[in-house]
């Protein structure tokens, strides 16, 4: 079998084989930078849309490329087929080496002016080749997260715009509840009872987070992780598109802010990179030549850079078709309509080849070193003259901040009467500046622009709260080695507390304001993103002993505070059950991990003697149960939280039992049968466990009868 | 307020097992919901991580386990200043089988006891209205009359364990030490 990837973790329900494997506790931070990693729009012409979806019968570009967001090096799609057909994977590699040096030596034959042409072609992938196997590497083993680039991919800005709820929600509780109700639909129907939960429930419940976390749809005002940072432009060079095509589409997209109405005033179209994709077919030496001379025509007169994507490469019989899989994130709608229906989308390996081959390009050659500029350009431009005015000096900064409480008329109104920081707004460049260093991983960088905002925002509490949130969150990315006790007390959870408290403050004054209790949902959206992302972050620490109460902490508050649906909070209590299970002193770690898996063995060994011999004697039973209740729980007592996880194991399991979800059930009660199994409560029968257990098997019972 | 009251083993099974419910001026018995009453074994369950824990500790230093009671002082102690049930070298007092509440769960709070044979003496104190376990209200303990009631009961047991048939650990049945129990639980839980 294949190595385990973040992928397969991401979507362990379609990768059944991997329920065994074990996951790194650092797994919630590689989501996180994923969920927050730059956003790429793709606009393409009706033309090529109709053109994909006769070829590949795909609807349009963004659908075909949405399957490649995720980490690029990790080239996901293409481990789909490697997975499936390991063996048969050398011999496809060496018929595609043999396809491009025919192809190279077609081109050859025909024209001998194109050489220059075709070599500096394959150059170009050689060289794309070569970085990537230099950063090919499996991103959930990678010993530092943040060297995996990922993305994510959008639909065209001006369709987002013309959808876009006017309410700021970040996501939406309903929602997240039909995904999720959808998506145990799909867990019942592709396990068993019996089949390993551990995983796939762990899996589950960073599906969840992942959605709760990120969105690709709504562009939040507050915060710029989900505006796009790349405008794909495609052009159909088969079809006959010229210049003149891409640059109607290039203007089209820089006065956006005039065509549509209500245009948003955060959004600035000139700090999204524009980048014409350039469709071709790679067998006709033609269109080869359009594209270099198109590119090199697009960078004199319109200043921006292209990229060659040979889209139509000629299908027969014998070629590889990849199945693919969804991308790991995706905005809430499309999950729950794809959760709803079949997807069977498949594309020619060659071409996924390609496609991860110009997205390694797109990453690494254009928008890294754009979004590198733009950051050093706003850190010289607005951050640089605050820092030599303020010295540090705090009687300075006292006349500055005076300053600007004058300057109130920076909020700029906008249709729908909300009061928004502009584009061009000093507080939102600094904003930008600080995501976009989160975003690049430059945790200090970013640490100390939301420091340094977050004293500018003071009036301003939605705008701030979102501020302290992520001033704590780059503690907790950043400082993830050295958080101590202390810091986490003095540092991470004031941050924190503070954050959740302006929040409520901005819900209470839009509730006075409006009279609704509806109003204030977008804040209860932040608000739970903010504890969720918290605690999954504690939990990520390396010393879970003292982390996990904070968690706790943050997870009891979702359920007390939070309107989430009923299965989103049944998810809840099964984390706080996990993050009781966490809870381990760090100097008997190791001595419980051997201990529970002398006691997986012993069960094992137990039921291949239960096997063999029905009636076996009484010595061997005196040995086990010698050897089970041996002095390995004495050093660990008191230094765990066992019995606490196995109940709320119990209490999830009770919750699911409400919903009728019961394939949870039966791995919930799986879960907590070790720990109660020498309990005389397990048998009780006016107990909760018997009771559940009894509901389970007149399910089962039942089963077989309605089918 | 009702109580549910456990002594547990020393393999987390309870030996004994009771319910207190308030008799209030109407007669109407307020006791918990059949919904708790199938979840509080399994609560008291839980709690057991962390007597052990607290069994374990010269001086407990979270602050989550000490008592908010502040009704008088002197020997109303709260457990960080004695240091838990390993006493402490600077504090004389030996009175420091009775730990306070240790745990809560959703407006139910835990309490608990450690007689020197490290038989756990545990009880659920639910709120008057004895709602669902989403009640957020948080239970008051009297400490002085607790402490009193599980060192009674601990006599009691001593009592039991002295009975020449009573093997340790084994469930008491004996309906006199229920009917004791249950007159102590009134003389000092419901007043």
């Amino acid at each position: 079998m294949n190595t385990f990837t973040y992928e397969h973790y991401m979507n362990l329900l379609f990768h059944l084989d991997y329920c065994k494997e074990n996951v790194i506790p650092e797994i919630s931070r590689r989501i996180l930078l994923h969920a927050i990693s730059p956003v790429i729009t793709v606009t393409s012409t009706p033309d090529l849309d109709q053109h994909i979806s006769e070829v590949y019968n795909v609807d349009s570009l963004y659908m075909m490329l949405r399957y490649f967001g995720g980490c690029v090096s990790d080239r996901d799609q293409v481990n789909e087929h490697t997975n499936s057909t390991a063996t048969k994977h050398v011999e496809t590699i060496s018929d595609q080496n043999t396809v491009v040096n025919t192809n190279m030596s077609d081109l050859e034959k025909v024209e001998p002016s194109n050489i220059s042409n075709a070599t500096s072609h394959l150059a170009v992938s050689s060289n794309t080749r070569q970085r990537r196997n230099r950063s090919r590497s499996n991103s959930l083993f990678q010993r530092d997260p943040t060297q995996s680039q990922y993305i994510r991919f959008t639909k065209p800005l001006a369709d987002i715009l013309n959808t876009r709820d006017t309410n700021d929600m970040l996501f939406d509780y309903h929602s997240l509840e039909i995904f999720l109700e959808n998506y145990l639909k799909m867990i019942e129907k592709q396990t068993t009872d019996k089949t390993p939960d551990r995983l796939l429930k762990k899996s589950l419940y960073h599906t969840f987070f992942s959605l709760a976390i990120s969105s690709t749809t709504s562009l939040s005002p507050y915060e710029s992780f989900n505006h796009p940072i790349v405008s794909l432009i495609a052009l159909d060079i088969s079809k006959g598109q010229t210049y003149e095509h891409g640059r109607d589409l290039l203007i089209n997209f820089k006065n956006l802010h005039r065509t549509v109405e209500n245009f948003p005033v955060f959004i600035n179209t000139n700090d999204i990179l524009p980048v014409f994709l350039l469709c071709f077919d790679p067998t006709s030496p033609e269109q080869i030549e359009q594209c270099e001379a198109l590119s090199k025509q697009f960078k004199k007169q319109l200043f921006v850079e292209t990229v060659s994507l040979p889209l139509w490469i000629p299908q027969n019989e014998s070629t590889i078709q990849v199945k693919l899989h969804q991308p790991v994130m995706s905005s809430l709608d499309e999950m729950i309509y794809f959760t709803q229906q079949e997807d069977n989308t498949e594309l020619p390996l060659k071409l996924l080849d390609s496609i991860y081959d110009i997205l390694d390009e797109l990453v690494h050659d254009l928008l890294l070193p754009f979004m590198h500029r733009k950051i050093s350009f706003w850190e010289e431009s607005v951050m640089q003259p605050r820092r030599s005015l303020f010295h540090g000096s705090k009687w300075m900064k006292k006349f500055i901040s005076k300053n600007t409480h004058q300057q109130n008329n920076t909020l700029v109104k906008d249709a729908n009467g909300n009061m928004y920081f502009a584009s061009s707004s000093t507080e939102f460049l600094l904003r930008k500046l600080a995501d976009w260093s989160m975003m690049t991983s430059s945790f200090k960088n970013a640490y100390n622009t939301y420091e340094s905002l977050s004293h500018e925002l003071e009036n301003y509490p939605k705008y701030m709260a979102t501020c302290l949130e992520w001033e704590a969150i780059t503690l907790l990315m950043g400082a993830q080695s050295i958080v101590t006790v202390k810091m986490i007390k003095n540092d991470i959870v004031p941050l924190l507390d503070n954050a959740l408290d302006t929040y409520d403050m901005s819900s209470m004054r839009v509730q006075k304001r409006d009279g609704t209790v509806q109003a204030t949902e977008p804040f209860r959206s932040y608000e739970t993103r903010c504890m969720i992302l918290a605690s999954e972050l504690f939990l990520s620490l390396s010393d879970t002993w003292t982390s996990t109460p904070y968690a706790i902490e943050y997870l009891e508050l979702i359920l007390s505070e939070c309107k989430l649906g009923p299965c989103s909070q049944i998810m809840i209590w099964e984390r706080l059950s996990d993050c009781y299970s966490l809870r381990l002193d760090p100097r008997i770690k190791h001595k419980v991990e051997n201990d529970s898996n002398r006691k997986n063995k012993l069960k094992l060994q137990r039921n291949e003697e239960k096997k063999n011999d029905e009636t076996s004697n009484n010595d061997n039973k005196k040995v086990f149960e010698h050897e089970e209740n041996s002095n390995y729980d004495l050093v660990a007592q008191g230094l765990t939280r066992k019995r606490k996880a196995a109940f709320f194991r119990l209490l999830a399991a009770k919750k699911w039992a409400d919903q009728k979800q019961w394939r949870q059930v039966a791995w919930c009660l799986n879960d907590v049968e070790d720990e109660y199994a020498h309990l005389a409560l397990a048998t009780r029968k006016n107990l909760m466990l018997y009771r559940l257990k009894e509901d389970l098997t007149d399910h089962e019972l039942k089963q077989p009868e309605t089918a | 307020m009702p109580q549910y009251f456990a002594i547990i083993g020393h393999k987390g099974n309870p030996i004994y097992e009771a319910e207190f419910s308030i008799q209030q001026g109407n007669q109407k018995n307020l006791g918990f919901s059949q919904e708790l009453k199938e979840m509080n074994p399994f609560i008291l369950h839980a709690s057991l991580d962390i007597i052990d824990d607290l069994q374990w500790q010269a001086v407990p230093s979270n602050s989550q386990y000490t008592n908010d009671n502040s009704s008088g002082s002197g020997s109303n102690f709260s457990i960080s200043s004695t240091g838990g049930f390993l006493r402490s070298k600077n504090v004389n007092n030996t009175d420091n089988c009775y730990l306070g509440k240790v745990d809560h769960f959703y407006g139910l709070a835990i309490t608990a006891y450690i007689s020197y044979g490290g038989m756990k003496f545990v009880m659920i104190h639910g709120t008057s209205t004895s709602g669902g376990s989403n009640s957020t209200n948080t239970v008051v303990i009297d400490d002085n009359a607790c402490r009193s009631f599980y060192q009674e009961i601990h006599e009691l047991y001593i009592k039991t364990l002295m009975n020449p048939f009573y093997k340790t650990g084994d469930p008491i049945s004996s309906p006199v030490f229920d009917s004791r129990v249950r007159s102590l639980a009134r003389k000092y839980l419901n007043k």
